[in-house]
Formats: structure tokens, C-alpha cells, sequence
């Protein structure tokens, strides 16, 4: 189970497991929104490397066109795959 | 040890998460395992489903402990050869934009085990994770 909804102009919450079999669902969500972007990850349980290559899109995207993208209040098991993918920086993660 | 066949789909990730869990329960293993040891298994499995050639068949997926570890089998039958632990490593280090996409899964699962290979004899492949049981 994978939920996002807008919980401010320009914050998206994400809530529950963002695995590969939701990801194409999340990356379609996203597609559409423009920067500068904050993904809330409070709920957000789970990502695997599907749901990393989702971010890492949206984030190249915003990028591209003088965006940004940054993540906040990760839970530390969340966070610890954003570091072991060597993105923790990248994306404002403290 | 516990054994399960699994259809080779992405909709199989959710049969996964609970095989995990009932595995975690019948183990009496912390819960806090369950994040890396369904990471380890998401990123071998959905290889397998983008990846593999051969048969095509359902891939049983086994979990075994002793006192220390946690060891993740993933076997096919009919399989053609394709290592996932001869992917080249990934280097996170490099700017965003000179990375590419794709290697990120085996990467993750590197990181997170202890010991990571892969046997393949007339057609039977299987990969095998060893993990730590305990935080």
C-alpha cells in the first residue's frame, strides 16, 4: 500500500511502501508537478531501489528546469538506503 | 527453514512482505528485520522478473537461520545463466548527472549482506544472501 496526497502547495506527503510495484504509479503522480518540490517521507514506511529511480527522475527533472527537490523527516531506516545509494546529500537529507 | 513458490510479476511483492513477516513470527526475530530482509528479496526478485531468461517460472524463495544469520535462497529451474553478483559495482560517489540508471538494486544488496553468490549447474540458479539475524 502506497498513498501520496498535496498537504501544501508544494508539499507531497508520501505514506506507506514505495516498492517496484508502485513505483510507475508514484512517477506518474509526480510527472505533472513542478518545483521547488518537498516529499514529507513522515509516513513513509518502505523504498526500494524502484522507488530511489523514481526520486532520482523527479529530482533530475526539477533540476533541469532551475527546480528543487528535497526530502524531510525520513525514518532513519528510510534515510539509511538514500546513504547507502549516496544520495543523502543530493537531496537535502540530514 | 521455510520455502514458498512465488509467480515471477511484480504482484508478487505483497506475498513477499508477509512471507517475511510470517517468518520474523515463526522465528521469534525482530520486526526491525523485516525492512533489509524485504529490501534483499524485492531487488533479487523483480531482477529476476525484468532480467532472467529461460523458463520463466515461478522462483522459490527460502528463508533459514541459525543463531546469527539470515539466509535468503532464490532458486529457478530452467534458468539460462545470469549472474546478478557479477554486476559491476555501482559508484555512488559520482555527480548525479554521470550516473546511470540500473545496478542501484544489486548495490543495496551488497551493503546489506554479509555474503552474496550465486550458483547456477544445468539449468538451476540459485542466489543466496547471508544476513545478520539481529540489529
Amino acid at each position: 500500500m502506497f498513498e501520496m496526497h498535496m498537504e501544501s502547495p508544494g508539499t507531497m506527503a508520501l505514506s506507506g511502501r514505495l516498492d517496484a510495484a508502485e513505483s510507475d504509479q508514484a512517477l506518474a503522480t509526480l510527472t505533472p508537478l513542478a518545483g521547488p518540490l518537498v516529499l514529507d517521507c513522515d509516513k513513509l514506511e518502505y523504498i526500494s531501489s524502484a522507488g530511489i529511480a523514481v526520486i532520482m527522475q523527479t529530482y533530475k527533472r526539477l533540476l533541469a528546469g532551475g527546480q528543487s527537490l528535497r526530502m524531510t523527516r525520513l525514518s532513519p531506516r528510510v534515510r539509511n538506503v538514500f546513504v547507502y545509494a549516496g544520495l543523502a546529500e543530493l537531496l537535502g537529507i540530514e | 527453514m521455510m520455502v514458498r513458490p512465488f509467480p515471477r510479476e511484480m504482484a508478487s511483492l505483497p506475498a513477499l512482505v508477509e512471507f517475511v513477516q510470517e517468518f520474523l513470527a515463526a522465528e521469534g526475530l525482530a520486526q526491525s528485520r523485516a525492512f533489509e530482509l524485504d529490501l534483499v528479496i524485492e531487488e533479487l526478485f523483480t531482477n529476476l522478473v525484468k532480467y532472467a531468461r529461460g523458463e520463466r517460472g515461478d522462483v522459490d524463495v527460502g528463508l533459514a537461520r541459525d543463531a546469527e544469520r539470515v539466509v535468503i535462497t532464490l532458486r529457478e529451474y530452467g534458468a539460462e545463466l545470469h549472474d546478478p553478483t557479477a554486476r559491476p559495482e555501482v559508484d555512488v560517489h559520482r555527480p548525479i548527472d554521470e550516473r546511470v540508471p540500473g545496478g542501484l538494486g544489486v548495490h543495496l544488496v551488497r551493503r546489506m549482506s554479509e555474503d552474496f553468490r550465486y550458483e547456477w549447474h544445468g539449468g538451476i540458479a540459485t542466489t543466496t544472501v547471508t544476513m545478520r539475524a539481529k540489529d
